[in-house]
Parts: structure tokens; sequence; C-alpha cells
């Protein structure tokens, strides 16, 4: 029993995701369907920011700083006077972006780095392993600071960051999902056949494993940019001028006691987004997704 | 025949008869104002009446203390306002901060040489350290030797610079000799790595003592915790009498500015230094605290490097100044406090008021003029680095991109980290830097960063690459010149001349912004920003004693 | 069992020196010199060539990492720059706060989310289940500094109840100063542990022996504490375990956000400032901490369930 909490149960061993049938939301529990429609709403407005946004991120105004929300300015402006709507688009569509692109680099290197030391064993999945260990044992933010400071503030810290260690995540999961099912008969059937060893890992196991680890990958969507967030609000985040959403909420901290909107609004349509990939994850594995915790 | 000066009728300089050494009534642009309430409902109304004994004070800092040593200086104010309570070098900047002058310190006495390189120090009689043992000449002797040996001050061996030798003349008199004039010798031994340490103590065992120090100042170390806390308690050997008032002192280290504006707030402190610019407005509202400002030799100094063959053009430079638009600057960045410059330096001792040395005017057309004389008529790009973390050089370099976009620079903002800042200005890696978070001289006289500037050829005039011809000739007179009254003369003449040639930029002087809670009295900053607590006191212990 | 425990403990040894070797990598490949950084532009070259041998900077990185390991075997983590005291003294400091910070934040999150695993698996896709999966949702969802910045504004400046930040010793100074901070870091682990243990208790509840004691005629909340919540429970531990990396990670945020002196404030502060002794000292100890933390919940593991350490 112990043992099955954290060694997840094996992907059904047929087919491949439907990522159609996913699209189209058809037959998927309502949450996922709330979910994606939050998901989906935010991804359109981060893409179609510079056609959305009323201002330019970056105008500053003098004449208007800490201006409460009204038509003019619906998220009302900050301390230098920006319109705190625009910055929170553009800021949206930079999260986005990067928060995707790290979790998704992340999920196939570490799930071929995790069939590999799940089928081959021995000295291959040793040295794999204690690689894996070495990276989850790392204080993910000290390399992500010591990147800043490589590459000069700015997101390179996290987009580097995240994935050097984030592959690490989807490894150990997809390594114990495949010492079950290189004893599965699909895959001595692999053997049987005389398919090569690659032929047997990248078509036949991987696409199995690649279900759980997309799951999974639903709460590393949100985790990342919970990161994504915090490292800004350590200072470390996107190049300014440009807007980032943790930065923006960082920003009006100093202000939150008489202009709450500069810190709370941006942070707000964080939590959407996190509420909203949140739901999609759970409804598509129907409540199990978070026991396996965020670095299962 | 030499110049004998008593330091205990209070300010050295007008023991001396000199006019042109007291700032005050000169007016000129450099002088220290004390403390300052910022707004309407500043005043401290509860603080009526003599002062009262009694109470505890706690300090919310933004930058903690990491050494109580003041000759290895770790984080620039978070220790040197440390140290400032518990020791006094032989001379002091003026506690009160009304002016820029020295008064005495351990010293009472002191006699100059005619040929400026031997000073003879006489020490305050009756003077103790906090445990009850007196100062004697050998423990000066010991300090000053030690502020000399560039393996112990490492930090700050560039102000010792000159330094030769000291020799006990008698339990109470010291002969200090220097190996070449250095004019602001007195001023540089004011400041903390010569703070006098008992020699006993520091020779028995230095990283005991420091764990938990006492000097000559009006409050000793009870308690240091690093990252969180120091406690102070009053020296009960210190020397002015009735002195000091509150009982103890509590620094406690938050560098996050919300932290501490909510701990004012909800009393769990009753100072907290480094108020943000863009909070001035909304604490001013608050009745139940008072904004204070002081003036320090603090600013935002724009470094530019003259091997950019751009930059090394006077008309550009000049070019950049005229569009400059300071005012908006103020209003918009600074919420108003700053103060225009009219040197390329920090506000400091001497510098000619405004009317003297005009600041530069902003005027677009003047600056797409000196563009167009320049060999750059059409423009050029430049980058402006400058250090993560904090909000005004974020929104300063937004400003700066916008104005000098006027005339055709094209400025790209580079914010990196300030390690990153610092350590690419050393190597003269910048086209246009801010080079440091926080960019104050350490004295109050224009000697440091005059010579950093025009003369020094060993860090490239700090790292300007800057070809200072005539103006190096002219600070390098300055700074072995000993008579005030002719360095008060040939100062403002650099300043003009520095301006003119503008090798890099003041774009303000700033302040340093504190805010109080209504309880506390009597608060004075001297020149260099540094709190002298030993005046403070609690107004609510007025009503605590009967 | 034996072999088990001696293989295991080769392998955290070998997991930490790639940790040392990493850190002290990075660290000596990042820009920024740290004499420089730390004397100050009013140093003389004299000074910084002084101290930059004392502290053995101008050895080859070979040498610098030689003598950083062979000290560090010994206890003797080195000495800091800029904070002028050895290694050891500073970060001994500060373990305190970070080490009854993180407990704390387990002990929230084990309060907070067992009893709402309780409810929740009481009538699995009750209103009840479906409303406590959409709190933990939001929870989840919320940025820690967030977190803590908004209970700092109502717990704090609003109700008085707690200090807006810093840290204070002793058992009442650190339930004042901790409590918000504790809740801010655990809030979230208090989501992972609910949801897991929900899962785990619902999968008990229905196996055929908690429906044999139920037949039994045993009360349906003795059916959960003795024999549900006793099964339930070794999954909740291990997913503590695995996530303590991501709270040490978090608690870095949660003690800029509360200026807790620990061990998270030192290492950005170190960081920042090139210290490199700081830096590779709490990264060892942070690293030894998750090592140290997974190896013992393996074992406690092994030792109940044999197929572990057979299958390894």
């Amino acid at each position: 029993m112990s043992a099955a909490a954290v060694t997840p149960t094996p992907a059904p061993a047929r087919r491949r995701p439907r990522l159609g049938r996913l699209l189209l939301l058809r037959g998927q529990p309502r949450t996922v369907q709330v979910g994606a429609t939050i998901v989906g709403a935010l991804v359109l407005a981060a893409i179609f920011a510079p056609l959305l946004a009323p201002y330019d991120q970056n105008e500053l105004d003098f004449s208007n700083l800490l201006a409460a929300p009204s038509p003019d300015h619906l998220f009302g402006t900050d301390d230098s006077g920006r319109d705190v709507f625009s910055r929170t688009l553009y800021g949206l569509r930079i999260d986005l972006a990067i928060v995707f692109f790290v979790t998704y680099a992340a999920l196939p290197i570490g799930v071929v780095a995790g069939a590999v030391a799940g089928y081959f064993g021995g000295w291959v999945d040793a040295v794999i392993s204690r690689i894996v260990d070495v990276m989850l044992a790392f204080p993910f933010i000290v390399l992500v600071i010591a990147i800043v400071a490589i590459t000069g503030p700015g997101v390179k810290g996290v987009l580097i960051g995240v994935p050097l260690v984030g592959w690490a995540l989807y490894a150990r999961l997809a390594r114990s999902e495949m010492l079950v099912m290189r004893e599965q008969p699909f895959m001595l059937a692999t053997t049987a056949l005389g398919y090569s060893r690659r032929r047997a890992i990248l078509r036949h196991a991987v696409p199995n494993l690649i279900r759980t680890s997309l799951i999974y990958s639903t709460l590393d969507l949100v985790v990342n940019l919970m990161l994504l967030a915090s490292v800004s609000y350590l200072g470390l985040g996107a190049q300014p001028p440009n807007a980032e959403l943790g930065s923006v909420i960082a920003q009006g901290q100093a202000n939150l006691l008489d202009a709450w909107w500069v810190a709370t609004l941006p942070g707000l349509v964080l939590v959407a987004f996190g509420v909203g990939v949140g739901l999609v994850g759970d409804g598509l594995s129907d409540g199990k997704l978070l026991r396996r915790g965020a670095r299962a | 025949m030499k110049t004998t000066r008593w330091l205990t009728a209070g300010v050295l300089c007008a023991a001396l008869g000199l006019t042109a050494c007291g700032g005050s009534d000169n007016g000129g642009g450099g002088d220290a104002v004390a403390v300052e309430q910022i707004g309407a409902g500043g005043a401290a109304k509860n603080c009526t009446g003599k002062p009262v004994t009694g109470g505890t004070l706690v300090y919310s800092r933004g930058s903690e203390t990491q050494s109580l040593d003041p000759i290895t200086l770790r984080n620039g104010n978070g220790d040197i306002f440390a140290t400032e309570l518990v020791y006094q070098g032989l001379v002091r900047s003026d506690p009160t901060g009304k002016t820029q002058d020295l008064v005495g310190g351990v010293a009472e006495k002191l006699d100059v040489s005619d040929d400026g390189k031997t000073y003879t120090f006489t020490l305050r009689d009756g003077i103790k350290f906090g445990n009850g043992d007196p100062v004697t000449a050998e423990d000066v002797k010991f300090t000053l030797d030690r502020f000399g040996d560039p393996k112990i001050n490492q930090v700050m061996s560039v102000v010792a610079g000159g330094y030769g030798s000291s020799k006990v003349v008698d339990d109470k008199t010291v002969e200090v000799k220097l190996k070449e004039p250095v004019a602001s010798f007195l001023y540089n031994i004011s400041i903390f790595p010569a703070f006098i340490v008992p020699k006993k103590a520091v020779e028995a065992d230095e990283k005991a003592f420091f764990k938990k120090p006492y000097g000559t100042g009006p409050y000793m170390v009870d308690e240091f915790v690093r990252g969180s806390h120091v406690t102070f308690v009053r020296n009960p050997h210190y020397w002015e009498d009735g002195k000091p008032y509150l009982d103890k002192i509590r620094f406690n280290f938050a560098s996050d500015s919300n932290s501490r504006m909510l701990a004012v707030k909800n009393g769990q402190a009753q100072i907290a230094d480094g108020v943000p610019f863009s909070q001035i407005n909304a604490l001013n509202g608050d009745q139940k605290l008072s904004l204070q400002k002081a003036e320090v030799p603090l600013f935002v100094g724009m470094w530019m490097n003259h091997q950019r063959k751009e930059l090394a053009d006077k008309n550009v430079r000049q070019a950049m100044q005229h569009a400059l638009n300071r005012e908006q600057i103020n209003q918009g960045i600074f919420r108003g406090v700053g103060t225009i410059p009219n040197s390329i330096l920090p506000a400091l001792k001497y510098d000619a008021p405004a009317d003297q040395v005009p600041p530069y005017a902003y005027d677009v057309n003047k600056a797409k003029e000196l563009m167009a004389k320049s060999g750059f008529p059409d423009g050029f790009s430049t980058t402006l680095q400058y250090p993560a973390g904090y909000d005004y050089y974020k929104q300063l370099g937004l400003l700066i991109q916008q104005q000098f976009g006027a005339i055709g620079i094209k400025v790209k903002l580079v914010e990196q980290e300030s390690a990153e800042v610092t350590d690419r200005f050393n190597k003269s890696d910048y086209d246009l830097t801010f080079p440091y978070a926080q960019f104050t001289s350490d004295v109050v006289v224009p000697d440091e960063y005059a010579t950093f500037v025009a003369n020094s050829p060993d860090i490239d005039n700090f790292f300007t690459h800057w070809d200072s011809g005539e103006i190096g000739d002219m600070v390098a007179k300055f700074t072995t010149t000993p008579d005030e009254a002719e360095r008060a003369k040939l100062w403002p003449e650099i300043q003009k001349a520095m301006l003119d040639e503008s090798p890099v930029i003041n774009v303000m002087n700033v302040p340093y912004v504190n805010v109080h809670g209504k309880d506390v009295c009597g608060t004075s900053i001297n020149a260099l920003g540094a709190d002298h607590l030993e005046d403070s006191w609690m107004a609510s212990q007025t009503a605590a004693k009967p | 069992m034996l072999g088990y425990l001696l293989h295991r403990l080769a392998l955290a040894v070998v997991v930490l020196f790639g940790l040392a070797v990493a850190t002290f990598l990075i660290m000596h490949l990042v820009p920024g010199d740290p004499v420089q950084q730390t004397l100050g532009s009013r140093a003389t070259p004299e000074s910084i060539a002084f101290a930059r041998e004392q502290l053995g900077l101008d050895d080859s990185l070979l040498a610098q990492f030689w003598a950083f390991v062979s000290n560090a075997v010994t206890g003797d983590l080195g000495y800091s720059l800029t904070l002028n005291a050895p290694v050891a003294e500073v970060v001994g400091q500060r373990v305190e706060p970070s080490a009854l910070l993180i407990g704390y934040a387990l002990l929230v999150s084990v309060v907070v989310g067992i009893p709402l695993a309780v409810i929740a698996a009481w009538r699995p896709n009750g209103v009840v289940d479906h409303a406590i999966r959409l709190l933990t949702t939001f929870a989840f969802a919320m940025p820690a500094f967030w977190v803590g910045l908004m209970l700092a504004l109502v717990f704090g400046l609003g109700l008085k109840w707690f200090p807006v930040s810093g840290y204070e010793t002793g058992i009442g100074g650190m339930l004042r100063t901790l409590t918000l901070p504790a809740i801010t870091l655990g809030l979230t682990l208090s989501t992972i542990v609910a949801r897991t243990l929900r899962s785990s208790l619902i999968e008990v509840l229905k196996s055929e022996y908690v429906e044999a004691a139920t037949s039994r005629g045993l009360s349906p909340r003795r059916v959960m504490v003795k024999h549900a919540m006793r099964n339930a429970i070794m999954p909740t531990l291990t997913v503590l375990s695995v996530n303590l990396g991501l709270l040490i990670g978090y608690s870095i945020v949660v003690e800029a956000v509360f200026q807790i002196p620990g061990l998270g404030s030192l290492l950005l502060q170190s960081v920042q400032r090139r210290d490199y002794e700081i830096v590779q000292a709490i990264a060892l100890i942070a690293g030894t901490a998750v090592v140290a933390i997974s190896l013992a919940t393996d074992l406690v593991q092994a030792s109940i369930d044999p197929r572990v350490r057979l299958g390894r």
C-alpha cells in the first residue's frame, strides 16, 4: 500500500492521450471545462495583449500617480502613473510564455531520461538517478540567483534554471513508472519482435509515460508560476521596463495601504490562472493529482 | 609656530575665528541642514519641555549591522550607524548636524604644525571607556596605527593615505606625524576607521571584544544577533553630563521597506529609516507619524566611461546635462525631497551656493544645439547600467531614456544585480552607469571624491578614464593646502570647472528620509547622516514619571 | 536490511558530494569579485591583495575546492569575508529560526490538512468534498509572499495579534513571531496533505478489510480512526518528506516577507555579495537535510514493506 502511493499507477497501456478530445472539452468533467475556459481566456488575453492593452505598458504619467481603478484605468495606476491593467496583460504574456516554456521544455527531457533509466536499470539507472537526486537536493533558488548573476537579471534565471532542475522531477516520475511498465506484456513484446531499444523506448514506452507527466505538468505549471512570481518578488525577475506579474505585485506591495489595487488586481489574475490550471489537472486525474505533491 | 585649536569650545572653526570655514553663514549649497520635517503634520507635538531620562527606543533599519569593529566595515551604514553610537574619534563631525564642521571628541585640544605634517592631540580630561577604564594616549596610538595599516584597515585604506606614525608624548598627549600634508586629515580621522578602541581589550581577545564592544560613545553594545538585531545600553561613564537619555536602543534589521513602515505604524518600532519615496505622501497623511529628512552627501551619480568616444565629447556631456528635466525627476520620483545639484559631486563642505555656481538648466533646445556642435550631430546609442532592486533607479532609467531620447541619444537600460554593476564598473565595462546602490561620500569635505574623479590615475579617475588635465592639478593643490580659508577659496573654482566639464553627472542630491512615531524627540543626524541618539528621549517617559 | 542501509548511506554521500561540486562550480563561475565587493572602492590595491591572499582566492580552483572539502569534513566551514566571522558561527546563529519555521510549517500543514482530508473523504464527491477541493486549488494557486503579506496586514497591522515582522527567541517569542510565517509556508503544503490523505483514505475505505470491519459492526468513526487513518498516514509522511525541498525553497521567500533572520535570508544576501563560503555551507546544509529526510523516510518504508528494499 505505502509503496503504491509513491509509485504511480501505470498508465493505460494502449493509447496515446487524445489531445483533440481534450481541446474540445467534450465529455470532460465540469471542473475541466471550467478550468479550461479560465485558462483559455487568460491565454487569449495574453496573446492579444498588444491589441487589448489600452496603454503602453511603460508609459509614465507623473500627473496621475496611484489613481484608483476607473473606466480610464481599469486596474488603476502605479506609483509611476503606469496603467496597471496594461502592465498586467503584458505581464501575463511574459509569464505564461515563460511558464509554458520552462514546464514543457523540461518534460520531454525528463520523461526520456526517466524511461532510459527505468528501461536499462543497472549503472545507467544509477548515474541518472544520482544526478536527479543532486538536482532535487539543490536549493533551487541558489541556482536561479547564480544564473541571474551570470546572465544579468531578467527572466533568464528562470528560463534556464527551471528546466535545468525541472526535468529531474519528470525523470523520477517516468523512471518509477517505467520500472513497472517494462515488465508488461506489450513492452516484453517489443523485445520479442526484435525492435531496437531506441524504438522500444521512444515509440512505445514514452508515449505511455508522457500521459502521467502531462497531467502532472498542470501542477508543475502552477508551481513554476509561483516560483517565477517569487523570484520576481526577490528582485530577480523580468528586465525592466517590461512588466512581469510578480514584479508588478512586488512593486505595488509598497503602496498596499494607500493603493491596494496595484498589488491586488494583478495578484487575482495570477490566482485565477493557477486555479484554472489546477481545475483542469485535477479533473483529468480525478482528484488524484495533488496527492503526489509538487516534488513527487 | 603652531596653530592651537581648543576643541572644547564647540565648533572647531569658530574657535579659530575662520569665517570661511563655518558653512552656515555663507548659505552655500553644501550646508548640512539639520533634521527637517517634511509636511505640515510633521512637528513632533509631544516633544515640549525638557528631555527626560529613561525608556527604550526601537529603530527599524534597512541595512543590517554585520560588523561592530569600526575598522572592518562590512555593510555600509548598517555598520557605521551602530559604531557611531558606541565609539568616538579624536574629533567628531558636529553631532547636531547643524554644520558640517568638526567638534571635539576624545581629544579636547589640538596643535597643528605650520607645515601641516604634525598633529598633537590632548585628550579630554577624565574621559573613560564604557567599562570605566580611562582613555590613554596608548589607546589612541594603538587605534591610529591600526587605521594606518592597510592590512588591518582594508576597507578605508584610501582615507588613511599620508598617515605616518603616532608617538605617545605622555598619558594624555599623542603626536601624529604625516608623510605629507593631508588637508582633510582631521575629517578623515573623524569617521569610523579611526574611532578610538581600548587597546588592552582588543589585544586580549579581538573577536570577543567586537561581539560586545564599548568605546567612549553614549551607548555600549548589549547584544548582537546577526541578521536580527543589536541592542545598546547606556554607557554609564559617558562624558557629556546627563546624556544619554534613553536606557536602551534596539536596532531591528528589516531589509524590506514595507516591513519597516508597517513596524512603525503598528508601534513595534519608533523610528524606521529608508522611507521609499513613493510612500512619502501616504505617510505624511498619518497623524501619528512624522517624516524627517536629513541632507547628507548622498547623490544619484551617473558615471560616464570616457573610453567611449561619444562620452569623451564635452558637448555631448553638456547636452546631457541640459536634457535632464531634474524638476520632473524630483517631483515624479523623489516626491520633491531631492535637491537640484550645482556640482558633479554630492553636496559637500565649501560648495558655493547656486547663485555663484548655477546648476544646468533644463533646456532641450540648448541641448540640441550642443549635440549639433558635437562630433555626433545625429545622436548615438548607448547603455545605462543600474542596480536591480531599487524602484527609483528603475523609474529614473525610464525617465532618462525618455529625456535623452529627445536629443537623439538612444539609451538601452541594463538592469544588473548590484554586485555585477559594481564589478563591471570596476572593470570599466560600461557606458553610463549608476555604479552603487547608495552613492555617498564618507567625509563632508570634497577631498575624497575630488581626488577619486580628477586625480587618481591608478583607478583611471574613478573608472571614468577622464582626462582631467588642469583640474587634476587644481585638486592636488586643494587637497594639500592645510589652510582652511585658502581651501574654501579654492574649492568653488574646482566645483565650477568640474561642473563645466561634467566628466560625470550628478542627477540629484537626495536626503535620507526617516519616519518617526510622535513620541520620539531630539533625534539629530550629523552631516554624514549618522544618527546621534545621545540627545534623543521619549515623550511618553514624561507621563511615566510624576 | 543492514545491506540496504549501507547502500542508501553510500548513495547519500555520493549525492552530497555532487551537490558540493555543483555549488562550488556555480559560485566560482559567477562573475563578481568577492573581495572587491566587500571592501569597496576605498580600499587600496595593497589591502585587496592582502585580503585575497588571506582567503586563498589566488589558488587554483582545484586547490580551493580541496581546501573547502577537506575542511568541511572536519566541521570547519571556512571564514566569511563579508560578515567577518567564522561561517560555522554565522550559519549556526541562523539555523534555529529556519528549522523552527519549517518544523512549525510542517505542523500547520498536518493540523490543517488532516481534518480537511477526513471531512472530504467522509462523503467523497459530496458538496463538502467539492468545496474543500476548490478551496485547496485556490490555496495552492496563491503565491506564498502574497499570502504572507495579507496575513501580516490583517493579523499584524489590523488586529495587532502578531508583530508584522522580525523574530524573537523563547517559546512565547517564537509563537508570536513565527505563527504567521508558518501559516504562510504551511498553507501550500497543507493543500497537498489534504489531497493526498483524502485519496488514500478513500482507497483504504473501499478496501476489503475496512468493509470487513464495517460489517463487523464497528462505527464509521472507529473505522476511520483505527483502520483507515493508520494505513493512510504513511503516504502522507512520504509526501511531506518529498516536499521538504520545495518547503526550503519557499522558506527563503517567507523569510524575506517576514524579515526572519534565518538561513534563507542569509543565503540570498550571501549570493548577492558573492560570499562563496556561506553559500556553499548553506547549500550543503539544505541538501543534507533533504537527503537525510528522504533517506529516513525510505528506511521507515523499507522496514515496514520489504518489497521496497528488494525492488531496488
